[in-house]
C-alpha cells in the first residue's frame, strides 16, 4: 500500500519552479549521484510533461513559463532507506496563480485544494527579489552624486508593484488562515538560482535576513508553533541557460560539457553541499 | 456609531481602478461593502501602466480569501477579543501626517526590527501598500506624497507585532480618520462620542504639524487646535485616565530644513508640551513626547527617525483594566449541594 504525500509548490512567477522539476526528474531518472529518495517506477502522473522538461534541461535551455492553463500535478512513486514506497503528489502550479492570490484575493477551488498539502516547497529567485525602494532615498543619492532627480509619469498604485517579501508573507498568511488552513506544515523554503546568490558568501538564512527581513521576520515570529520551516539555497541549472530566439552563451556550453549532469546541481542547506534536490523532500517527510 | 458625512452628490458611479466593475453594476473589488468607503470610489479612471507585460487572466469563480484593506470597526472589535492588543487613534487635522506616520512605521519594518519589535503578520497589507506607494520609487514621483484620507468612517491597519524577548505577538490596530471630522470636535464636542475609536484607545496620539510650526501665524492655530481638540475629548469623557497620550511632532525634515525657523519651532512644541502637561497630565496614565520623521521628504531628517521610541510606547502594556482569574470559591460541603463533584473528580 502506497502511502501518498501530498506536496504543493509554490511561488511567484519565474521563481524557479519548472527547472527545479525537470533536474529532479533527471536526477531521478539518471542515477547518476547517490539521493536522499529513489525513483520506484518510471510510471508517473504527466511523464511526458516530466521527460519534456527535463529534455530541456539536459540541453542547458530555459524552461517556457508555466501557463496559467498549464496548472498540472505530477506524481512520482518514490522511496527512501527508511521509508516504504509512498505517492508524492507534486502540484505545479503556475506563478500567476499566486499572483492573483495576492492581487484578487481569490483562487481556483483546485488551486485552493492543492494548498492545503501539509508539505510546501516555496520558491524564491534569489536573484529577483524585488526590493523596496524610497523616493527620498534616491533624492539622496542623487544629491550626493551631484545629479539631477529623475522626473517621471506618477503611477497609480497596483498591489502589483508590491515588494516580493509582501507577496510572500501574504501568501504564507494565507496558507494560515481560513478557507486554506490545513493544520500543523513543514515549509521548504528554496532560495533559487542560489549560484548568483553565492557570491555574497552568505549562508541561506544569512541571505534571507539580508534580503526579504519582511519575510525573515515573519517566519522567525508570525508563523505557527506548529510549522516547521528549513531554507535551501538550490542551483537547479548550474548557471546561465541558453533561451529560445537568442545567441548561445558561453555557460551554457560548459555546462552541457560536463560529464555527468546531475553535478551541474547544487544544494546548500545547513547540513552542507551536495547535489542532492530530494534533500528538500525528504525533510518534508520528517 | 460612526458618522457618514458625505456632501458630495454623485453624478455617475465611477472607480480609479479599472478593474472594478462597479460603474456597471457589479461589486466593490475592494471588497467594500459600503462602497463609499472604498479609496477608490469616486474617482475618475486611472489607468495604471503595468509593471508586467504578462495579462493575468479573470480568475474563474472560486475560493475568496480574506481581504487585504483596512479593517473595519466591527473587524476590530472582533480582533480586540482574540488576544493581546494595543488600539491607537491618531489625531490631528488633514495633512499633519497621519497616514505618513502608519506608512512609514510598516515600511521601515520592511528593514527590519524596530525598537526591538518584530513583524509578525498582517491583515491589511494591500491597504499599507497603497498608503506607502505614493512615498515609494514604483510611483515614478519625484518627491514623496501621501493620500488624503478620505471622510467617512474609521478605518484600521493592523501589524501584529513580538517585543525583543517575547513569545507573544501584540496587534497594533491604528486607527486612521479624516483629520476634518476631529477638528470638527472643537466646535461640537459631543461628536467626539460617535467616534467609537477614541474611548477604546490605549494610547491617544495627537500630532503637531512641524511644517506649520515653522509658520509664525500658523503655530498658534497648531496649538489652540491641539488644546480644543483634548479638551474637548477630556470634557466629553472619551479620554480618561488609563490611556496614554503620545504628543508627536511630525515633518520634523521640514522643521531641520528652516535653517532660521528651527529652533523657534522645537521651541513653540516644547512649550506647547509643556501647557499640555499642566493641562492635562491629570487626565491621562502618561504624556510623553517625540519628534518624527515618518516619511520625509527631504534629506534633512533620516527616513523613520524617532518612530523607534514611539513604536515602544505604542506597544507598552495597556493601562486598561485586563482580566484576571477568579478563585474558584469552595462550595460548603456540609450542605447536600456543596458535595455534588464533577464527575471527573470523583472518579479520581
Amino acid at each position: 500500500m502506497e502511502t501518498p504525500l501530498d506536496v504543493v509548490v509554490l511561488g511567484l512567477p519565474g521563481s524557479g519552479k519548472t527547472t527545479f522539476l525537470a533536474a529532479l526528474w533527471h536526477l531521478l531518472t539518471a542515477n547518476e549521484v547517490d539521493t536522499r529518495l529513489s525513483l520506484v517506477t518510471l510510471k508517473a502522473g504527466e511523464s511526458a510533461h516530466l521527460n519534456e522538461i527535463a529534455s530541456l534541461w539536459r540541453k542547458a535551455r530555459v524552461q517556457e513559463r508555466t501557463l496559467h492553463a498549464g496548472d498540472r500535478t505530477v506524481t512520482m512513486s518514490l522511496c527512501s532507506a527508511s521509508a516504504p514506497e509512498f505517492q508524492l503528489s507534486f502540484p505545479d502550479l503556475a506563478g500567476e496563480s499566486f499572483q492573483q492570490m495576492w492581487e484578487v484575493r481569490e483562487c481556483s477551488p483546485e488551486v485552493a485544494a492543492s494548498l492545503r498539502s501539509k508539505g510546501v516547497l516555496l520558491f524564491i529567485h534569489a536573484d529577483k527579489i524585488k526590493a523596496p525602494g524610497w523616493i527620498v532615498d534616491d533624492a539622496e543619492a542623487s544629491e550626493a552624486a551631484g545629479l539631477p532627480v529623475e522626473h517621471g509619469n506618477p503611477v497609480a498604485w497596483n498591489a502589483r508593484l508590491a515588494p516580493t517579501q509582501v507577496k510572500l508573507v501574504d501568501l504564507l498568511q494565507s496558507l494560515e488562515s481560513p478557507p486554506l488552513n490545513a493544520g500543523p506544515r513543514r515549509v521548504a523554503i528554496i532560495l533559487s538560482a542560489w549560484d548568483k546568490a553565492a557570491g555574497a558568501g552568505m549562508t541561506p538564512d544569512e541571505y534571507l535576513t539580508a534580503y526579504l527581513p519582511l519575510l525573515r521576520q515573519y517566519l522567525t515570529h508570525g508563523l505557527s508553533g506548529t510549522w516547521a520551516v528549513k531554507l535551501f539555497g538550490v542551483s537547479a541549472q548550474g548557471g546561465v541557460y541558453d533561451e529560445a530566439g537568442k545567441p548561445a552563451q558561453d555557460e551554457a556550453q560548459r555546462i552541457r560539457e560536463m560529464d555527468v549532469p546531475s553535478k551541474r546541481i547544487s544544494v546548500v542547506s545547513t547540513e552542507g553541499q551536495s547535489h542532492d534536490l530530494t534533500e528538500p523532500l525528504q525533510w518534508l517527510l520528517i | 456609531m460612526t458618522t457618514m458625512e458625505d456632501d458630495h452628490e454623485e453624478t455617475a458611479v465611477q472607480c480609479a481602478n479599472p478593474e472594478c466593475k462597479i460603474a456597471t453594476g457589479g461589486r466593490c473589488l475592494e471588497g467594500f461593502s459600503d462602497a463609499t468607503a472604498c479609496p477608490q470610489y469616486g474617482k475618475a479612471l486611472v489607468v495604471v501602466a503595468s509593471a508586467d507585460s504578462t495579462h493575468i487572466k479573470a480568475p474563474p469563480t472560486g475560493v475568496r480569501l480574506s481581504h487585504a484593506e483596512s479593517l473595519s470597526l466591527s473587524e476590530v472589535t472582533r480582533m480586540v477579543r482574540h488576544g493581546p492588543s494595543s488600539v491607537i487613534s491618531l489625531v490631528g487635522p488633514h495633512d499633519s501626517g497621519k497616514t505618513s506616520l502608519i506608512a512609514g512605521m510598516y515600511d521601515l519594518l520592511q528593514r527590519g526590527t524596530v525598537g526591538g519589535y518584530a513583524f509578525a503578520g498582517s491583515s491589511t497589507m494591500h491597504a499599507f501598500e497603497r498608503a506607502c506607494h505614493d512615498s515609494r520609487r514604483a510611483s515614478q514621483r519625484d518627491v514623496a506624497h501621501m493620500e488624503r484620507t478620505e471622510r467617512g468612517q474609521i478605518l484600521f491597519f493592523h501589524l501584529d507585532l513580538v517585543g525583543a524577548g517575547c513569545a507573544e505577538k501584540r496587534a497594533a490596530l491604528l486607527g486612521n480618520r479624516a483629520g476634518e471630522e476631529y477638528m470638527f470636535v472643537q466646535n461640537e464636542p459631543d461628536l467626539a462620542k460617535d467616534y467609537p475609536e477614541l474611548k477604546r484607545s490605549d494610547v491617544l496620539t495627537i500630532l503637531v504639524d512641524g511644517a506649520k510650526l515653522l509658520d509664525a501665524g500658523e503655530r498658534h492655530q497648531v496649538r489652540a487646535q491641539v488644546r480644543l481638540t483634548l479638551r474637548a475629548f477630556v470634557e466629553v469623557g472619551v479620554a480618561h485616565a488609563s490611556q496614554r497620550l503620545a504628543v508627536v511632532l511630525t515633518k520634523l525634515d521640514a522643521v531641520r530644513k528652516s535653517e532660521a525657523g528651527t529652533a523657534g519651532a522645537l521651541h513653540y512644541f516644547e512649550t506647547l508640551l509643556g501647557n499640555l502637561r499642566t493641562e492635562f497630565a491629570g487626565h491621562f496614565a502618561d504624556v510623553q513626547a517625540f519628534s518624527v520623521a515618518a516619511s520625509p521628504k527631504t534629506i534633512d531628517a533620516e527616513r523613520g527617525e524617532g518612530m523607534a521610541e514611539l513604536l515602544t510606547y505604542w506597544m507598552a502594556e495597556p493601562c486598561r483594566n485586563a482580566p484576571s482569574s477568579v478563585e474558584p470559591m469552595k462550595a460548603y460541603v456540609e450542605r447536600a449541594f456543596g458535595r455534588l463533584l464533577p464527575k471527573a473528580t470523583r472518579d479520581s
